[in-house]
């Protein structure tokens, strides 16, 4: 693959100038993309679906079966409880983030000195790889010699397992994911609220309204749009978020923090279940085309 | 009446100036911590009662990590990086240059083969991806590896490419046509000269992506000699011992590409991340 790719660039145009009439040309320049995205891109998408109704073993298609994989996963108690937990994690996480993010977008819109300092800084969670995050949460919350369980002992505190009581380690991953994603939200919102006119502002101040009050009848009625959409792709995201729960807790305590997206992986790659992973990816699938699509209705009111 | 809005602008500016203060704190006090136990030496670490500043001061955990594996790891992620930035950006600049430029029947399909991958999520893709590999014999190499990053960057990357050249005035190229320039010589000396922030942002993309993935690698590689850096971590935390100090030293070193990426190039860098918006 990489070969013809790197050939066109070189050797084509003076074939394709004596063609001008036929005019190859374009077809020439977008066919290593149309054709690697093919292949293992869309290709994979139909293939999955194919591969959710067969009955596999380890990486060979035996026979067809049907649904009897969407029906096995459906009647898997652990399924619903991925479910609950995908649930569960997108929705705190991205009510707390878009919150977060919008009260520092909030603070970066102000014309203060340490503002670029503060820009600067905050976005470092979030360029940082998800390992890498989550992998010093992991040492932070650590039950022996974390961080925080020091401090708490410092102050005469008892010890909490943070990442081995079921809620807390929900809750850790909710904050954690929160720590390291309100940084986008952050630059989402403040290209909304870079759009509304100064203007606006003095105009209320002199009209005698509070910082407060122009906060409530201004700015969040014309940031609804920008808001709603970060809330919509932070939703998208969150859904398929793995490698948090992969790192931070392993899904665990028991399958307290399995997400459907770790089962599917975990069903695939621990246990070479890859029929009824294929159809778990295929239900994730439909999921993120609901969600994509009043996505995509946003953007076009917009 | 004058004196005392002064004085509550004051008193709101000291208020807003200690919010970002704290939010600074939070942003950096784990990357801080994860750097004082990283200079640590490991009964420090363990020590009871807790000692927070390193004493001795050492870069051993670093030492031993790079002998570990760490060295490998960084090699192999910075291999794949640049093929795929490579890539990306060739394949990008080509295709949306035709895009962008030219008008040739079908090139609306062309563009759905574009748009549609970015509504599809990488997870969606894992196990159909996996029998594919497995079936082209690509499990375990860089090409492989490689590849799955090149897809991986590639929608977006056409999509910025292609919105970019639409903005470069018809009239440039028009000129170096009358030159008797070929329209793909059109591309290469007028076009992509003057579109280096875009192609740099594509770039930096695409780099990103190849540098701080883990799903892809955890499933393409195998042996121990392919891991990349993201790998090399997390191979680490099984441990039942967990080494925290070396673990904290190889992950600020494999932050630290990165990071730095991020502090020469902030801008590009952010409208680079933030067009990634439109993928869903």
């Amino acid at each position: 693959m990489s070969q013809t790719v790197a050939v066109p660039s070189r050797v084509q145009p003076a074939a394709v100038a004596r063609k001008r009439r036929v005019d190859w040309l374009p077809y020439l320049m977008v066919a290593p993309t149309v054709v690697v995205l093919s292949v293992f891109s869309l290709l994979p998408t139909l293939y999955g679906a194919v591969v959710s109704l067969y009955r596999v073993q380890f990486v060979e298609l035996l026979d067809f079966v049907g649904l009897d994989n969407y029906v096995g996963i459906f009647t898997n108690p652990e399924f619903w409880s991925g479910l609950r937990v995908s649930v569960i994690f997108s929705f705190f996480s991205v009510v707390l983030t878009v919150a977060v993010g919008f009260g520092l977008a909030l603070l970066a819109n102000r014309a203060l000195a340490l503002v670029p300092t503060f820009r600067t800084v905050v976005v470092m969670p979030w360029v940082t790889s998800y390992v890498v995050v989550y992998l010093i949460f992991k040492w932070i919350l650590n039950f022996d010699d974390g961080l925080l369980n020091v401090v708490l002992y410092a102050v005469g505190q008892r010890k909490v397992g943070w990442l081995t009581d079921p809620f807390l380690a929900m809750a850790s991953l909710i904050v954690v994911d929160t720590w390291r994603a309100a940084p986008y939200a952050m630059i989402l919102l403040l290209a909304g609220l870079q759009t509304i006119p100064h203007e606006l502002y003095e105009a209320a101040a002199t009209d005698g309204a509070s910082g407060w009050r122009s906060f409530w009848s201004m700015t969040l009625p014309l940031m609804k749009l920008p808001l709603t959409i970060v809330l919509v792709l932070l939703t998208i995201v969150n859904l398929n978020t793995l490698v948090a729960m992969l790192v931070l807790t392993g899904g665990g305590p028991g399958r307290a923090t399995e997400p459907l997206s770790l089962l599917m992986y975990n069903q695939a790659f621990q246990y070479f279940q890859m029929g009824p992973a294929a159809s778990i990816a295929m239900f994730i699938f439909a999921l993120n085309l609901v969600l994509a699509a009043g996505y995509v209705r946003l953007l076009r009111s917009d | 009446m004058a004196a005392r809005t002064i004085a509550a602008r004051r008193r709101e500016s000291i208020a807003l100036n200690t919010l970002m203060i704290l939010a600074i704190v939070v942003a950096l006090l784990p990357f801080v911590w994860a750097f004082l136990t990283s200079v640590k030496l490991q009964k420090q670490i363990y020590a009871f009662p807790p000692e927070l500043l390193p004493n001795p001061f050492t870069f051993f955990n670093y030492l031993s990590e790079f002998r570990g594996g760490l060295a490998q790891g960084l090699f192999n992620s910075a291999f794949v990086s640049l093929f795929a930035v490579l890539l990306t950006v060739s394949a990008a600049s080509l295709s949306g240059y035709a895009l962008a430029a030219m008008r040739f029947r079908g090139s609306g399909l062309v563009m759905f083969s574009i748009i549609a991958p970015m509504m599809i999520p990488g997870l969606v893709n894992l196990v159909p991806t996996y029998l594919i590999l497995s079936a082209l014999g690509l499990l375990d190499t860089y090409l492989g590896l490689i590849l799955l990053y090149w897809v991986g960057s590639l929608p977006v990357g056409v999509y910025i490419l292609r919105g970019f050249f639409r903005t470069i005035p018809r009239e440039l190229e028009e000129a170096a046509v009358v030159d008797g320039c070929s329209r793909f010589q059109v591309l290469l000396r007028v076009v992509l000269p003057i579109s280096k922030p875009a192609l740099v942002t594509v770039a930096m993309l695409a780099f990103l992506q190849a540098w701080n993935d883990f799903i892809v690698a955890s499933i393409v590689t195998a042996s121990v000699e392919m891991r990349t850096a993201q790998i090399f971590l997390y191979a680490n935390i099984g441990d039942v011992e967990v080494n925290w100090g070396g673990l904290m030293a190889a992950a600020l070193v494999v932050s630290l590409p990165v990071l730095l990426l991020y502090f020469f190039l902030q801008k590009g860098f952010i409208s680079g991340l933030t067009s990634g918006a439109i993928k869903g």
